[in-house]
């Protein structure tokens, strides 16, 4: 190569061409995504944060919370089950369904309804189940379930999706699971108090955690008439002089609201599920994955 | 390719006495940069030990904001990215512009007022981290209002080294300078881009992720790509005084570097649209080509190279062989699903920049100083010392990042893992990365004392030149 000339238009071809690969082309496909109903509803998904939870974002970044904490849950596939819903009239012909799909008949598998089948197999297999049942009068459900490490940790209910981020500025995604994901922490932990006393002695509330505590989210101060209505009840080595409180500054408030925004348990047209009912309620009290 | 490899020209050094004036040129430009890029290198070392403190001492900071983890992390790698990788690739880069282009380095001025405005720009950057204002965006996290300054210098700096390639004497150009060319100005064009759509007017939701992953790749694969092979296209042919092998396949790495690099920042986590991260997956595999090429190029002349200098080229060349192996295998293989979130990434990015970049950087460095000073170094036995602990701390960072990541991931992987036992899986590779990070603070400040010193007697060499002046003026009037 000999002109300069030349040298610059290489490299400014090279570098147009993955400008309008990852910048132009994601643009056009990413940057017009708008709320849109959830799948089965009315409401619109994703709602603008409210205030408190607003300043709070701002707390997370401030603080680099996503140096130890992805907000992406991940999904590896889609598995389904089928649920028996109604037995209908005719049990006989229900349990001869029951033994055409090669289901047991131990202890009565037409009580306790709604009643889980079949876990974890293919849409093929469910569909022809549902078929069949309906075909001798029961009812059944077939639902669709995301799959994944994650899931199974009850991070969430389905993988994390663009229009998950929609109101984000800046998307704070992370690239680290130093702790564990918060896309759905509003979801597993929905207690204020549990965040607070977590965000102040960590091991208060998970064991070994391996997190530092951020007492500079909170302030000592003299109880004045009659303990604040968020001052942290504290025990031993970490309770405050007699007379004074620990409660959350302003930003430890908003952080905590921020957390408590963090929802994506929605079935979207890109990411569906259906969950049973009770399933979000498991999610929440998740004791696998403690944060 | 061609059918016969031409090699590159070895006679692009100038004439020795042209030699001594084109350094003299380059004198006070490149020592300000080098003097703020060994200042900001031992920073960024301090706040990766304060960092890892977290993980010694959870409770340490527990009342400091300052100096939580979260903000000392990103200000650790912006300080070595900005403080330290780009300037120093920056006087590399127009130090081989000016030598290889016979000319003297145009608009030093340039470079002085970009070098003072850059700094000013990371000091700026360093203290909104600390303060809270960091952007969020991973390795971008320097606020907007540091942001302009460090705009302006870049662009100050990018017109100097612009004009001195305009100004060479030869209009054939070096591989080197291909590389080193692009070097200078390819930092503006993504900056701005990255800074305007991301923070001046910021893009929506997942798009900015795009923009994000885009700006990663061209600043760490091909900057720090530009800046490596530049620098090795430069001093191993002088070290070994052997031509570069071949310009054809000098000129298939560039191409292939340009072209595939600036595709292969989408993780193949993200939660984008598909196409992106299996693009991006086929780039980051794809990126084997230009490695291969320069491989080809390069590999007979780092074999027993001699000099001080060339074991951090030769120590930089195989850090990049590293990290392409293990880009491969994450990449060309499932293996990737393991190492998502782990510490394999920062394992990853601490290999390319600090067992890569900054090596080259810090054997070019070595090499220029003593030149551009019009005297040795006043401390050799510290430089040699020098590569010795900083080659200790890349392994001892690198090596339990990748290696603890990997445990990390598979217990990740089995959601019957409690996960505080899985973060405690990352206590002891962090814990022992904290002495590879305790060696770098004490090898970089090895730099540092050099560069001072040799500022130093440089000055001092001035001022003695300057109070001779009036009896050498005095005696030439006597004669008179």
């Amino acid at each position: 190569m000999r002109h300069a000339g030349v040298l610059f238009l290489t490299g400014f071809l090279a570098m147009s061409a993955s400008w309008a690969g990852f910048i132009l082309a994601p643009q056009l496909q990413l940057g017009r995504e708008s709320m849109e109903p959830v799948t089965g509803g009315s409401e619109l998904y994703p709602q603008p944060r409210p205030g408190l939870a607003a300043q709070g974002a701002a707390v997370y970044r401030a603080n680099g919370c996503n140096q130890c904490h992805t907000r992406q849950v991940q999904q590896v596939g889609v598995t389904t089950d089928v649920i028996l819903t109604e037995v209908g009239t005719n049990q006989a012909q229900v349990l001869s369904a029951f033994k055409l799909l090669g289901l047991s008949l131990a202890d009565n598998p037409l009580t306790g309804l709604p009643r889980d089948l079949l876990r974890g197999v293919d849409k093929k297999r469910a569909d022809f189940a549902q078929k069949t049942l309906e075909d001798a009068g029961a009812k059944a459900s077939v639902q669709v379930r995301a799959t994944g490490p994650d899931i199974a940790r009850g991070w969430g209910l389905r993988g994390s999706v663009a229009r998950d981020y929609l109101q984000d500025q800046p998307i704070l995604l992370g690239s680290q699971r130093l702790g564990p994901d918060l896309a759905n922490i509003g979801v597993r932990k929905p207690d204020a108090t549990w965040h607070l006393k977590h965000l102040y002695a960590p091991d208060l509330v998970v064991t070994n955690s391996t997190m530092p505590p951020y007492r500079f989210l909170f302030e000592t101060r003299q109880i004045n008439q009659s303990p604040a209505a968020d001052a942290l009840v504290l025990d031993g080595d970490l309770a405050p002089a007699p007379g004074f409180e620990v409660v959350p500054t302003v930003e430890g408030r908003a952080l905590v609201a921020y957390l408590l925004s963090l929802k994506s348990d929605v079935p979207l047209f890109e990411a569906p599920f259906s969950a049973p009912p009770g399933a979000q309620a498991a999610a929440g009290t998740n004791t696998v994955a403690n944060p | 390719m061609s059918q016969s490899p031409q090699p590159a020209s070895p006679s692009a050094e100038p004439s020795p006495a042209a030699t001594g004036s084109i350094d003299a040129s380059c004198r006070w430009p490149l020592l300000g940069l080098y003097y703020g890029a060994a200042g900001w290198l031992v920073v960024s070392a301090v706040a990766y030990l304060l960092a890892s403190m977290s993980f010694h001492a959870p409770a340490m900071f527990a009342d400091c904001a300052y100096s939580s983890y979260g903000r000392m992390a990103p200000l650790a790698n912006n300080l070595l990215i900005y403080g330290f990788c780009i300037p120093a690739g920056w006087a590399a880069c127009l130090w081989m512009l000016a030598r290889l282009g016979k000319t003297r380095l145009v608009h030093g001025w340039f470079v002085i007022i970009g070098t003072k405005l850059w700094n000013l720009g990371v000091l700026l950057g360093a203290i909104g981290i600390l303060i809270g204002d960091g952007s969020g965006y991973e390795f971008l996290e320097f606020p907007l209002y540091a942001a302009w300054p460090m705009l302006v210098a870049s662009l100050l700096v990018g017109i100097s080294g612009l004009n001195t390639l305009r100004a060479r004497a030869d209009v054939e150009l070096h591989p080197a300078q291909w590389f080193a060319g692009l070097g200078v100005l390819w930092f503006p064009w993504i900056y701005i881009t990255a800074m305007l759509l991301l923070q001046l007017w910021p893009v929506r939701g997942m798009a900015q992720g795009a923009v994000h992953a885009w700006f990663l790749a061209q600043q760490q694969v091909v900057l720090t790509g530009l800046f490596g092979v530049a620098a090795l296209f430069y001093f191993l042919p002088t070290l070994k005084q052997q031509p570069l092998p071949s310009r054809q396949l000098a000129l298939f790495t560039l191409i292939t570097l340009i072209c595939f690099g600036g595709w292969a920042g989408v993780p193949l986590t993200a939660p984008v649209p598909a196409w992106m991260s299996v693009l991006s997956r086929i780039m980051s595999v794809c990126l084997v080509v230009p490695v291969l090429a320069l491989v080809l190029n390069v590999w007979p002349l780092h074999l027993r190279v001699q000099g001080d200098e060339a074991r951090y080229f030769r120590f930089g060349f195989r850090a990049l062989l590293c990290w392409m192996t293990l880009v491969l295998i994450l990449n060309g293989t499932g293996v990737w699903r393991v190492a998502a979130f782990t510490l394999v990434h920062p394992g990853l990015f601490q290999l390319l920049m600090q067992g890569c970049g900054t090596m080259l950087l810090l054997g070019a460095a070595y090499y220029i100083l003593p030149r551009i000073a019009g005297r040795p170094l006043v401390y050799p036995a510290l430089a040699r010392l020098h590569f010795a602990i900083a080659a200790a701390g890349v392994f001892l960072v690198v090596i339990p990042f990748v290696v603890g990541g990997f445990q990390q991931g598979t217990k990740l992987a089995d959601a019957e893992v409690v996960f505080t036992d899985v973060a405690a899986a990352t206590l002891m590779p962090i814990r022992v990365a904290s002495m590879g990070q305790l060696l770098f603070i004490v090898g970089h400040l090895l730099l540092s004392v050099n560069v001072v010193a040799l500022i130093w007697q440089v000055v001092r060499g001035m001022a003695k030149a300057f109070d001779n002046q009036p009896a050498a003026l005095a005696g030439a009037e006597g004669r008179a």
